[in-house]
């Protein structure tokens, strides 16, 4: 005889898919608008918010780390700078640009791992002053000029263009394609296992054998880098880049810890993915092209994160009610003696 | 796992069912469209009379479409007014562009007094055998279509233009939607593209950044559409993907200021500058317009800094007040790129001081700047309608629309106000 199951909504479940279930509602309501659903459409949304993704996927991993990493839209900006200044103004070929910007990452990931971890000092205070010397250094770089690629339109066709008969540009591609290559470190390697247990909790990586500060180290070279390497492509996509890219309108250091956080990425580290990271911006871009105003975004996006913030609140407010009872305990005895529930 | 694929491929197949409807849609209508071409060509071609009588009948409506909008232009332009009481659709005029006296480059190392070093910014002085192809009108004027305005950002002077923008549309049979990406340049491109996938008649933009517009200008001719730049000059380069730019001689009008600043110091004395935002085309404009005109026509006056505070009224009064103790009498004239702020902030610090003897001129004109003329604080300022930039442009996108010849570069009128004529541009209009 089958039991009667009451149908109960899982909460839980709605939480911890909520990026998905985020997309999912944008993804409907483009529906009912007028050429959303148009390959132009989505290859342009998705291309123009590719330079998010990259900070968030920087942003992210330093957070499951137990950290914060504040420089990532100043070092996607140097790292577009960068790119172009030297291909146009030094005349050095596209690919060893894109190296030496993705390089500058590299050294200042660097310079902020062993500043946090050697020096301990705390990480927002670090990547705080770092920006500062990260935006003066483009301005001696570039005299407060903006730089643009000029008339060499090939590699910006190149990264515009659809790829295949996907409605999505080599761009956004690349982008996704990076994401999921360092969901699979973090996933399935030792060193992204690492990660979360530093995170998690740092004394007791410490006391397993882990090399927390090797790993942090890396952790923010790793995001440093990215937010460089996405910066370049970001510069010869959208065909220019100037010092004051995301200082007016919605920043996009802010929409990539809106979005991280809205992905589940814990801000005390030790839990989190960026692959939940990446799909909550691609929901964000997608709100883009359904709310017009930006005003309208902000408060899409406010009202989304705000309910995530109330119900991890209110989740952790019951789980610390019931630390150290058992709140089953009437059914366990049930279930002991043969009664029914 | 398991759920994670699930929702993922649900996700994808999503997507992937609407992009192929969506580009099967596309498909159909353009095959639909062409096989509709061809069967009008091959009609023709057989001598199939009645098709061809169906071809005419359409080329005479097309015609008489066209009758009726360059009716409804002209009434426009000799009805509609700017709030100062001047014509808001006036004709716009065009300069000779004088033979450059070296590339980009070369000029570039010649002094900032130099005139000839801002030939390429002073003048859209582009190379037109690289001109992309730009779609051809269809003659049938401008009555029903939609036009997409993505301006520049949020402020008063914008919030004139784009009124008076949809007042024009209004009046000669348009439709207009209006975007505004506050001044962010990532969120205009986001616009730009959403503009190009709504697929409208023609997309005027304001550019954020006079470097980036030809990449944006590209992307929207690429796709077919008519762009026009309005108000803010882009880059030489933009121009070959630009039907037409309308907007102000920003040059010319500063190099009048600078010839009335001249006379008024009698050719001499020590002239500081505040700029508007570094690396736009008014910074260039409104600072070395000046100053090059005034070192090419009263060599006697010296050039004694340069100064970017921003908008701000107190940044404004603390560089000028700094001016006054650093250089003391030698300071005689004070040029702003801005009449209403800037030109606030100035004219406190000269009051603070007792140096009413320092003439101001500004770029104009606010309400601001009118008061300030009228009080006798600010000199003079250079005149620029800002109803009248939206009617330009809106003028030039329906005389395309009617088949008509436009100009790729037209310039509103200009005047210098002074407190003898402030009251011919009253009311102001922002």
């Amino acid at each position: 005889m089958m039991k009667d199951k009451k149908f109960r909504f899982n909460l839980n479940f709605v939480n911890t898919n909520r990026s998905y279930f985020f997309l999912a509602l944008i993804l409907i309501c483009g529906l009912f608008m007028k050429n959303f659903y148009t390959a132009y459409n989505v290859c342009a949304v998705t291309g123009n918010g590719s330079l998010v993704i990259w900070l968030g996927l920087g942003f992210t991993i330093c957070l499951i780390a137990g950290h914060m990493d504040l420089t990532v839209m100043y070092m996607s900006t140097l790292g577009a700078l960068l790119c172009l200044g030297l291909h146009t103004i030094n005349g050095i070929p596209w690919g060893l640009s894109i190296l030496l910007a993705t390089l500058s990452g590299v050294a200042v990931g660097l310079i902020n791992g062993i500043l946090v971890t050697k020096f301990k000092i705390h990480s927002f205070i670090v990547t705080l002053g770092m920006q500062f010397v990260l935006k003066g250094l483009m301005y001696i770089y570039t005299g407060g000029a903006e730089l643009s690629i000029g008339r060499d339109y090939a590699l910006n066709d190149a990264l515009n263009a659809k790829v295949g008969f996907l409605p999505f540009s080599l761009y956004f591609v690349i982008t996704t394609a990076v994401i999921f290559l360092v969901m699979v470190v973090l996933r399935y390697t030792r060193f992204g296992r690492n990660i979360y247990m530093v995170g998690g909790n740092l004394e007791t990586a410490w006391l397993a054998g882990i090399k927390s500060n090797l790993v942090t180290t890396l952790t923010f070279t790793i995001s440093s880098t990215a937010c460089a390497l996405g910066g370049a492509l970001n510069g010869i996509y959208s065909g220019s880049a100037s010092i004051t890219m995301g200082e007016k309108g919605i920043s996009p250091l802010m929409i990539a810890l809106t979005a991280s956080i809205i992905g589940g990425t814990s801000i005390y580290g030790g839990k989190g993915s960026v692959v939940w990271t990446w799909v909550a911006l691609v929901a964000i871009a997608f709100l883009k092209s359904l709310c017009k105003k930006t005003e309208l975004q902000v408060l899409v996006i406010a009202a989304i994160l705000i309910l995530c913030i109330f119900y991890e609140t209110l989740a952790q407010y019951r789980k610390n009610k019931v630390v150290g009872t058992r709140p089953n305990l009437h059914l366990e005895y049930l279930e002991e003696t043969g009664k029914k529930a | 796992m398991k759920k994670y694929i699930a929702i993922l491929l649900a996700a994808l197949m999503l997507l992937s069912t609407a992009c192929l409807t969506g580009c099967s849609s596309s498909k159909k209508a353009a095959e639909t469209t062409t096989a509709a071409a061809a069967e009008t060509t091959t009609a023709a071609a057989s001598g199939d009379t009645t098709t061809a009588a169906a071809a005419a009948d359409t080329t005479a409506a097309a015609g008489g479409a066209a009758d009726e909008s360059k009716q409804l232009l002209q009434k426009a332009i000799d009805t509609i007014m700017t709030t100062d009481n001047h014509k808001m659709m006036d004709a716009g005029t065009t300069f000779d562009v004088p033979k450059a006296t070296g590339n980009a480059d070369a000029l570039a190392k010649l002094k900032d007094t130099d005139t000839n070093k801002w030939h390429y910014y002073e003048y859209l002085d582009w190379d037109t055998s690289k001109d992309a192809q730009f779609p051809t009108s269809a003659g049938d004027g401008q009555k029903g279509k939609h036009v997409i305005l993505i301006v520049h950002g949020a402020h008063a002077w914008t919030t004139c233009y784009q009124d008076a923008f949809k007042k024009c549309c209004d009046a000669v049979g348009m439709t207009c939607d209006i975007y505004d990406p506050n001044w962010d340049q990532s969120t205009q491109d986001g616009y730009v593209d959403q503009a190009i996938n709504e697929k409208p008649d023609a997309i005027v933009v304001i550019p954020v950044s006079a470097d980036h517009a030809s990449q944006q200008f590209k992307k929207i001719t690429d796709a077919g559409i008519p762009a026009f730049c309005s108000n803010t000059l882009p880059e030489a380069d933009a121009m070959n993907y630009i039907m037409a730019y309308t907007g102000p001689n920003d040059w010319y009008q500063m190099r009048n200021l600078a010839d009335k600043l001249g006379e008024e110091l009698g050719g001499k004395g020590g002239v500081a500058y505040i700029t508007h935002n570094v690396g736009t085309s008014p910074y260039y404009a409104r600072t070395y317009g000046p100053m090059s005109e005034l070192a090419a026509k009263y060599p006697d006056i010296k050039h004694l800094d340069v100064q970017s505070p921003g908008f701000e009224a107190s940044a404004v009064k603390q560089v000028v007040s700094d001016w006054i103790t650093k250089f003391g009498n030698q300071l005689n004239a004070i040029v702003l790129a801005d009449d209403s702020d800037q030109a606030i902030g100035a004219v406190e610090a000269c009051k603070a001081a007792g140096r009413t003897d320092i003439v101001i001129v500004a770029a104009g004109i606010s309400k601001q700047g009118a008061e300030l003329i009228q009080s006798g604080d600010l000199k003079y300022a250079s005149y620029q309608s800002c109803q009248a930039d939206a009617g330009l442009a809106v003028r030039t996108v329906s005389e395309y629309f009617c088949g008509e010849k436009i100009n790729r570069v037209s310039y509103i009128g200009t005047d210098i106000i002074s407190k003898d004529n402030v009251k011919n541009f009253l009311p102001c209009q922002w």
